[in-house]
């Protein structure tokens, strides 16, 4: 940031973009323009192709001609070997846009006899340069004017009389050299070119990487440090992780995991579209499974999947998948799935990515997957590996297309990044886990992270049938999680233990009915006793009053007639 | 310039310069002077001002100047430099030892390379 703020305020110094991806942002724009550029490095590290990458993509993209001197290629080698590069040096040669000259300097040629120049050189260069009306120049392999003349003097006075004319004249100039020496000796070192750009080929791992290094830019910032690059069939591409501005289509658009429990895991409705997702888990937690799920629900939708594996072969991975019932045949006929098995170590990583992004971007998909990505660990080192996959992450991005990568993780799972280090990359991480209890190996499944939505964060049990992955709640008991036989065990026991609870509740119920019952007897029981004291009580009262009646009718008789009395009881007896 | 024609065994040379210097004056006096010593008339010389005719030093592959070419009897050889030294361009376009054999055909004698 402050390089960029003492940029804008300095005098500007007018670049010229290169046009070669990744340069012109670690530079800020491109090459000194008007300037000298030195462009040094070793045989076959790259070079020429930045040259040639420089004049072509001046006239294509720039509109700019340009010239190309060359002391070590002839015309006919240069326009051979760019066709590789996907340059077409011949028709920008046939059309007037590209002036190529080559100068032999075989000292076999000639014998020197006496005191000479190298005016031919700067009549060649300003004829080449005017018959195209050249903006950029190239002078490939310069130093060989060196070892052709004897007369180191004379190389030197040509060498410097024609880099103040090319500033004159206001052309880019890129002048290539093995090594500083040979311009240092002659006088023409550090302090003539206005910019100076490295190039240098490490091997680690059995592969060769390509750097570029900015170590000097007079005037200008630079991004600092070496940056990988590739040298693929489009030219040079610079991996210039800190330089690129993630400035991405955002999709809203959720596309289904594959696995309807995974999806209500996160937030009810999958992936974001064009996210990077990250699958890591020990050799057979079932990557793939959960890859090839994906890729299955990519192809239901009509959408193209492009599966990269490392690991398995095409046909490897269409078996086993069949066995959890996910058959890709049908995809691989109408042509929206596509396998690409390379072995990691059949080239580096640089070719890996070029030959991925080609891939892309000649099948278009909507989903990719890279599995596993830890493979490629044997391409480069791990530092590499996270490069190449954030330079992946961000291509795919650039077209929102979703991109799953999966990791082998080791035996004992780092809660740390993986091992890549990738997952700080990754918009969502699913972590699969291996489980060994009760003399069992069952799987585990939990979502790490994921970005911009609510995701479920328990621990589900990852179980592989043969209609596909399925998530199971774990038990959760007081002696832990239980997963696979135990948890079904404890799932048995529950059962049981809810059916004794449910007979013994309905003994209960039964035995409370029946007591109620009982008691609903006794009260009927009360209830007859009572109706019956309550009969007797009236019977006994009905007697009383009869009683009463009769005392009192017997007592009025007697009072009245006596003897009426006495003659009727005798008459009664 | 001073072409002395007299059979199909006539030596030729093209000497290229850059503008009239004097180092190319003195690669031309040089190369006429040994021409005359070795050849006696049998040769020829065509001087090329390259500042005329720009498309031909890429044409002939020319960096150096003055560059002289003897274009016959081929194999073509060249010497750069103003010829301030004879006896290397004596020895390097192989003109004959034999001094001034105006008749005779220019001989090939294993000279030093």
């Amino acid at each position: 940031m402050k390089k960029r703020r003492e940029i804008s305020t300095a005098v500007q110094l007018s670049k010229v973009p290169t046009g070669i991806e990744g340069f012109d942002d670690i530079t800020l724009g491109g090459l000194p323009a008007g300037r000298v550029t030195l462009l040094l490095g070793l045989a076959g590290s790259g070079k020429t192709v930045f040259g040639l990458e420089f004049l072509v993509r001046g006239v294509r993209q720039y509109g700019e001609p340009g010239v190309l001197i060359s002391f070590e290629e002839t015309e006919k080698e240069l326009v051979t070997n760019s066709s590789s590069l996907g340059f077409n040096l011949k028709e920008l040669v046939s059309s007037g846009k590209i002036a190529i000259d080559y100068m032999s300097v075989n000292p076999g040629e000639f014998i020197e006899a006496g005191r000479y120049d190298l005016d031919g050189l700067l009549v060649r260069i300003e004829h080449a340069v005017s018959s195209v009306g050249a903006r950029r120049i190239l002078l490939d392999g310069v130093p060989a004017l060196f070892y052709g003349f004897s007369d180191a003097s004379a190389v030197r006075d040509v060498l410097v009389r024609l880099y103040g004319w090319l500033k004159d004249k206001g052309l880019t100039t890129v002048v290539t050299a093995e090594s500083e020496t040979d311009m240092i000796r002659h006088g023409l070192g550090r302090s003539l070119p206005d910019c100076i750009v490295r190039l240098t080929e490490r091997i680690s791992n059995n592969f060769a990487t390509r750097y570029l290094h900015v170590e000097k830019y007079r005037g200008s910032s630079h991004g600092a440090g070496e940056f990988p690059f590739l040298i693929g069939e489009n030219g040079i591409s610079l991996i210039p992780v800190t330089a690129i501005q993630p400035a991405y289509e955002v999709s809203s658009e959720r596309i289904t995991t594959g696995v309807p429990q995974l999806d209500t895991m996160l937030g009810g409705q999958g992936y974001y579209r064009g996210n990077s997702i990250l699958v890591s888990g020990e050799a057979g937690t079932g990557k793939t499974s959960l890859a090839a799920h994906l890729a299955h629900a990519s192809c239901q939708r009509g959408e193209r999947c492009l599966y990269f594996a490392f690991e398995e072969s095409e046909h490897e991975i269409i078996r086993n998948m069949c066995s959890i019932g996910i058959d890709f045949q049908p995809w691989l006929k109408e042509g929206l799935l596509r396998f690409r098995s390379s072995r990691a170590t059949m080239y580096g990583l640089e070719m890996h990515l070029v030959t991925m992004e080609r891939e892309v971007n000649a099948f278009q998909p909507r989903v990719v997957i890279l599995d596993p990505v830890t493979n490629l660990l044997s391409a480069g080192s791990p530092n590499e590996v996270q490069v190449m996959v954030s330079r992946m992450i961000d291509f795919l991005k650039g077209k929102v297309i979703t991109g799953l990568f999966t990791t082998l993780t080791g035996r004992e799972f780092q809660e740390s990044p993986g091992e890549v280090g990738v997952s700080s990359l990754m918009d969502t991480w699913i972590v699969l886990r291996n489980l060994e209890m009760n003399g069992e190996r069952t799987r585990l499944l939990y979502i790490w992270k994921s970005r911009g939505m609510a995701h479920d964060n328990k621990v589900r049990e990852f179980v592989l049938t043969d209609r596909g992955v399925e998530l199971v709640d774990v038990y959760a008991g007081p002696s832990g999680i239980l997963t696979g036989t135990a948890r079904v065990a404890q799932k048995e026991k529950n059962n049981v233990e809810q059916v004794r609870r449910k007979h013994d509740l309905e003994r209960q119920e039964r035995q409370c009915k029946q007591k109620l019952a009982a008691l609903e007897a006794q009260i009927a029981a009360l209830r007859a006793e009572i109706e019956a004291t309550d009969i007797e009580m009236e019977q006994t009262h009905r007697e009383a009053e009869q009683y009463e009646v009769n005392m009192t009718e017997m007592s009025r008789s007697e009072a009245e007639q006596p003897g009426r009395q006495r003659g009727r009881q005798k008459k009664n007896s | 310039m001073g072409a002395k024609k007299r059979t199909h065994e006539t030596w030729k040379f093209a000497l290229y310069v850059t503008g009239d210097t004097a180092r190319s004056d003195s690669a031309i006096s040089s190369l006429k002077q040994i021409c005359n010593s070795y050849l006696g008339k049998d040769y020829e010389i065509e001087v090329i001002d390259l500042l005329e005719h720009l498309e031909l030093a890429r044409q002939h592959q020319i960096l150096a100047v003055p560059t002289a070419i003897r274009t016959y009897p081929l194999p073509e050889r060249r010497v750069i430099g103003d010829l301030s030294r004879p006896e290397l361009v004596v020895a390097f376009l192989e003109l004959p030892t034999q001094q001034a054999q105006t008749t005779s055909r220019p001989e090939h004698p294993a000279s030093p390379e």
